[in-house]
């Protein structure tokens, strides 16, 4: 499992040294994976030891095993494939721990690289929202982001993990307050304009929604949210996996490596998840499928 | 997309039909105001600043003393601190309350009952009675206060065996006499019969708390078919 969270951990320690303990980790982590593409034996060595548990299936078992063999093509292979996420997660520290030591810049810099995902998490997650309701969402998960972020402890999870389990939080909230303003008893009278009884204006809901607002309010994905919410505590999970796979569009390894799991089990758990919603509502979902498929032919 | 050798169902149709409307519903909501995000930064900062900054309150007072002793070290200096304040209350109430029986060899205090002086220990006094004849006029005598035994041994061989009772259930000043009724029986030289029934006065001393200060025996000694007046000082 090349995406393995505990390999990268233990890697970037060998390599750069324990998280609360470097400034900037980029140049040197550059500079190592510069000396295995170069065949530094000892660089390599380092790298297959920490790869040395035998996890590894498959195809990740046989480019360990053809890199064991010193074979350069494997090599390059096999440093594509970690540097990526080994860059990601120093730079990442690197910013938490600048904005953490008082730069507000390195803040900026680290929501921005994670707002498209956080505005893409809530649009998945409550399919009737507005697109004010979107940036108050993405708001109230940035601020609680900045609050948490001392908490985060990179050895216990990803920083994607982090904030996702933060926005999730904000999403169920919300979807909580949404559902209370819904059970809210009828035949009460309300003042518009806020000179009822001191109460704030009631924020009135635009007369035409736009015609994306139109397209993510269709009666499809209405039931596709209800079926989800039928999977009680399976929902969560299989929120996620939709999530990763379809949203975000992350490979079966990506999401293994997300969510620390093995790819296999991704796969499995992507089909479960799918029969367990088609379960719910049988008919309707072949139906909704079908008119699907008829309109874009 | 993904590559996903499953076969497309149904649900799998939807799902990525509507990733696809939301992603394009999400991609064409604006990014925040880079002063907006700032401004959240800088708050979450100062919220963190200013609440190291401020006293803390009863409640983290009280949290970081616990999370404090959670410490090996604390826990350990804990332990010892209960442990000492334990025998620091046990003790003296042990001492006072005169519950033990045959082990207070320590206490520096007098006893004041009856019951505390049947903890000390056995004692052998050497007793000289005032009115009788030769043959009995000298004894020793084995006091067993944990027993609650009593033995006359007298000069001439005659030798009595028997209990002592405190009759006296208060308690006492600490000069006051206890007083234990004492019964014994054995026999003389010759095998015949002899018997004593009385009353045995200790008065307890605050130097020695655990060997009265004076013991008098007063009572009848039915020796040789007979009744004496027996009444000894002990030393």
């Amino acid at each position: 499992m090349l995406h393995d969270r505990s390999r990268q951990i233990a890697l970037l320690e060998t390599i750069v040294g324990p998280a609360g303990k470097r400034s900037n980790a980029e140049p040197g982590l550059t500079e190592f994976l510069g000396r295995c593409r170069q065949a530094d034996a000892e660089a390599r060595k380092v790298v297959l030891r920490c790869h040395d548990d035998n996890s590894a299936q498959g195809e990740e078992a046989e480019l360990l095993g053809r890199c064991r063999a010193n074979d350069p093509a494997a090599w390059d292979d096999l440093i594509t494939r970690i540097e990526k996420p080994l860059l990601h997660e120093i730079r990442t520290q690197h910013l938490i721990t600048r904005y953490l030591a008082g730069d507000s810049n390195a803040g900026v810099e680290l929501f921005r690289s994670i707002e498209a995902k956080i505005k893409g998490l809530v649009c998945f997650r409550i399919y009737n929202l507005t697109r004010e309701d979107v940036q108050d969402l993405v708001q109230e998960s940035a601020g609680k982001i900045f609050r948490e972020l001392p908490t985060y402890d990179s050895r216990k999870a990803s920083f994607d993990t982090f904030w996702r389990l933060l926005v999730t939080q904000v999403c169920y909230d919300d979807s909580e307050k949404r559902q209370a303003k819904k059970r809210r008893p009828v035949g009460g009278l309300e003042s518009i304009d806020g000179h009822g009884d001191g109460d704030e204006p009631i924020d009135l809901p635009a007369q035409d929604p736009g015609p994306s607002d139109v397209t993510s309010q269709r009666e499809e994905f209405r039931l596709l949210h209800r079926a989800l919410e039928k999977l009680g505590s399976f929902d969560v999970r299989c929120r996620k996996l939709f999530e990763l796979f379809y949203f975000e569009e992350n490979s079966y390894a990506e999401i293994a490596g997300i969510l620390n799991m093995n790819a296999k089990t991704v796969s499995t758990g992507l089909v479960r998840c799918r029969e367990k919603i088609a379960e719910c509502f049988p008919n309707e979902f072949r139906e909704q499928a079908r008119r699907y498929s008829e309109s874009v032919t | 997309m993904p590559d996903n050798p499953e076969q497309p169902d149904d649900v799998d149709v939807l799902l990525r039909n509507y990733a696809a409307t939301r992603r394009t519903f999400a991609a064409n909501t604006p990014d925040l105001h880079e002063a907006d995000v700032r401004m959240l930064a800088e708050a979450a900062r100062r919220e963190r600043t200013h609440r190291a900054a401020a006293p803390a309150g009863l409640l983290n007072r009280l949290r970081g003393f616990f999370a404090a002793l959670s410490t090996p070290q604390w826990s350990a200096l804990g332990a010892t601190a209960v442990l000492l304040l334990f025998f620091a209350v046990w003790l003296p109430l042990r001492e006072d309350g005169g519950g033990g029986q045959g082990k207070n060899l320590t206490s520096t205090k007098p006893p004041t009952s009856s019951s505390q002086l049947f903890a000390m220990v056995a004692t052998t006094f050497r007793g000289e009675s005032e009115n009788l004849q030769d043959d009995y006029s000298k004894f020793d005598l084995d006091l067993n206060l944990n027993t609650h035994q009593i033995t006359f041994i007298f000069t001439n061989g005659s030798q009595l065996t028997g209990t002592i009772q405190p009759d006296d259930a208060g308690k006492h000043s600490a000069d006051a006499p206890l007083s234990f009724a004492v019964t014994a029986s054995g026999s003389d030289t010759h095998k015949l019969p002899i018997g004593f029934t009385g009353v045995l006065s200790a008065v307890p001393d605050a130097a020695a708390p655990h060997r009265p200060k004076q013991v008098s025996l007063r009572g009848i000694l039915t020796a040789n078919q007979r009744e004496i007046q027996f009444t000894a000082g002990m030393k």
